[in-house]
């Protein structure tokens, strides 16, 4: 009577931590299943509940093996390989692990909802182990205080200590990161960047800096190819291209440019465990385990504008920009420093890719008075407005990397502004000879090869190449010196004052 | 208290524990990540 009342109780129990499990399991998958993620909440919480049903009124085998086995797949399938091994082990000995030594990669991890139900997963699933055992053995009419016993118990837990440290060790193992030589000596270096549509001259400059880095390699150990891919402009048809990159041409390494491209590639570059260099501004792009961004900051570049602006004496500055993110980011972070600083912003004013006619907006911000008129904007608004303001005659204008990209640089005669900086003249002048017809964009292209360098350089000292970027934290380039806080993924860079001068843009001082 | 109280309090001590431990650290990952200026996606560089 005992036996089957135990039976009953146990029975109960372990459908309950079924459920609970199932709903956790649900809404971790959520993430990655999105609507699929309720079948397979539906057939989580229905399958068993009905086998369960199905063994209590008919005593079946066949329904009672049914819910062992979807016990069995929620245990090993969600608790251990999915829950224990991708959420528990990285949240507890990967961070810990990747605190001590960069051998180990920083761990990913999703929103807090994701990670959390995860850990859930685990726990509920020890619960249906739990009960799922006792109700086992009380329904094969032995005896369950025999079951929990403490001698027992104390054995179920040594056995379960003893099994998660082996798991645990293993992955560890799993989760170093080791230097592997190129097979056949040859190091495929991945270039994934839009070559079409609106990115088309940047991103085909972009291409010709990555090329021109490897040309000037010499006396190597390895052979470099470059493996140059459009991703297209579209960030929703990129994967299928990065994926290809990733599986039929099985780079060692990856350059990246234009932000919304790297967001794409982050994922694929953490899976593969290679390192995937972006010149991108997205800071959420620079993990610092496999993924690392490497052009100036917003902050540096305005930092750099508002004390350029107050040596030259402004006090006031009216802005006029385009509605652009990284636009905007560049005016937020000229409007903070300039705050700190107690230089005026006495006009704001953005305006879409689509205006024409900016007359009356700079009416509107001359009549603010300022010192200044800070204008930025993407082409081809901005060569309409650097006609308008020519026209208006008003001179006294400044701006951040927009004149480098402007294809009538002389509109903007005499106007200075921040972009990168070069350590040497000579290897713009280099690119323009080698390259006449492509765009020297001087906020990419030093990046472009600089990072291949990099990823050189860590084949060449035979080293795990995200474990190489991982230690890295000062490096001289051709955009001068690049710095990386420990822990970081953001090499960061001094920007410089430029000059449009004679057509041209080049440097102030 | 019952053995059986102190096994309970204990197993929920660690779940507790675990769940708070792995908040935070998924949190400070997070900030630690997004500390520089975070921009949205769709734009040049």
């Amino acid at each position: 009577m005992e036996t089957k009342n135990d039976a009953r109780r146990y029975g109960g129990w372990s459908l309950g931590s079924v459920m609970l499990t199932a709903v956790a399991t649900t809404v971790n998958h959520w993430y990655t299943l999105g609507a699929g993620a309720f079948v397979l909440g539906a057939v989580l919480l229905a399958v068993p509940a009905a086998l369960w049903w199905g063994f209590r009124r008919t005593q079946s085998r066949i329904a009672l093996l049914g819910y062992v086995l979807m016990n069995a797949w929620i245990v090993v399938g969600f608790g251990l390989m999915k829950g224990f091994w991708e959420d528990v082990l990285p949240l507890f000995i990967g961070t810990p692990l990747a605190a001590h030594s960069t051998i180990f990669p920083k761990p990913t991890f999703g929103t807090a909802a994701f990670e959390l139900s995860g850990l859930l997963m685990f726990i509920g699933s020890l619960f249906v182990l739990n009960y799922g055992y006792r109700f086992m053995q009380t329904t094969h009419g032995s005896d369950a205080h025999a079951v929990v016993a403490p001698k027992s118990s104390w054995v179920i837990a040594t056995s379960g200590f003893v099994v998660a440290t082996g798991l645990a060790t293993v992955w560890a193992a799993t989760d170093r990161d080791r230097w592997v030589p190129p097979s056949n000596g040859v190091v495929r270096i991945g270039i994934i960047v839009p070559t079409s549509g609106p990115y088309a001259i940047l991103g085909n400059s972009f291409v010709k800096a990555a090329q021109m880095a490897l040309d000037d390699l010499h006396d190597t150990t390895y052979r470099y190819r470059l493996v140059i891919k459009d991703s297209g402009p579209d960030p929703a048809k990129a994967p299928a291209i990065i994926r290809r990159v990733m599986t039929e041409d099985q780079v060692n390494a990856i350059v990246g440019g234009v932000s919304i491209i790297g967001q794409v590639t982050k994922p694929y570059a953490t899976k593969a465990r290679i390192p995937h260099l972006c010149v991108c501004t997205v800071s959420a792009i620079a993990d610092g385990a496999y993924n690392f961004t490497n052009i100036p900051s917003p902050e540096a570049e305005a930092t750099l504008w508002v004390r350029e602006a107050q040596r030259r004496g402004i006090k006031r500055v009216a802005v006029l920009s385009q509605d652009y993110p990284s636009i905007n980011n560049h005016v937020r972070a000229l409007r903070t420093e300039a705050g700190r600083v107690g230089l005026r912003v006495v006009d704001e004013q953005r305006f879409e890719e689509s205006v024409v006619d900016f007359r009356a907006q700079i009416a509107r911000a001359e009549a603010a008075g300022p010192d200044l008129l800070y204008i930025e904007a993407f082409n081809p608004a901005l060569d309409r407005l650097g006609q308008q303001l020519a026209d208006a005659d008003v001179r006294r204008i400044s701006s951040v990397v927009a004149p480098s990209v402007s294809e009538r640089p002389e509109l903007f005669e005499g106007v200075w502004y921040t972009d990168s900086n070069l350590r040497e003249f000579a290897f713009k002048r280099r690119f323009e000879d080698k390259y006449p017809d492509a765009q020297f964009a001087t906020h990419m292209m030093p990046y472009a090869y600089d990072s291949v360098q990099m990823i050189v350089q860590a084949f060449e000292r035979g080293e795990n190449p995200a474990v190489y970027l991982r230690d890295l934290h000062t490096y001289d380039g051709t955009a001068g010196t690049l710095t990386k806080r420990p822990g970081s993924g953001h090499f960061e860079s001094t920007p410089t004052v430029w000059v449009i001068r004679n057509g041209k843009p080049a440097l102030a001082y | 208290m019952t053995k059986r109280t102190l096994v309970s309090v204990i197993l929920a001590v660690v779940i507790v524990a675990m769940l708070g431990g792995g908040y935070a650290i998924v949190v400070y990952n997070t900030s630690a990540t997004d500390s520089q200026s975070d921009v949205p996606s769709g734009f040049i560089h």
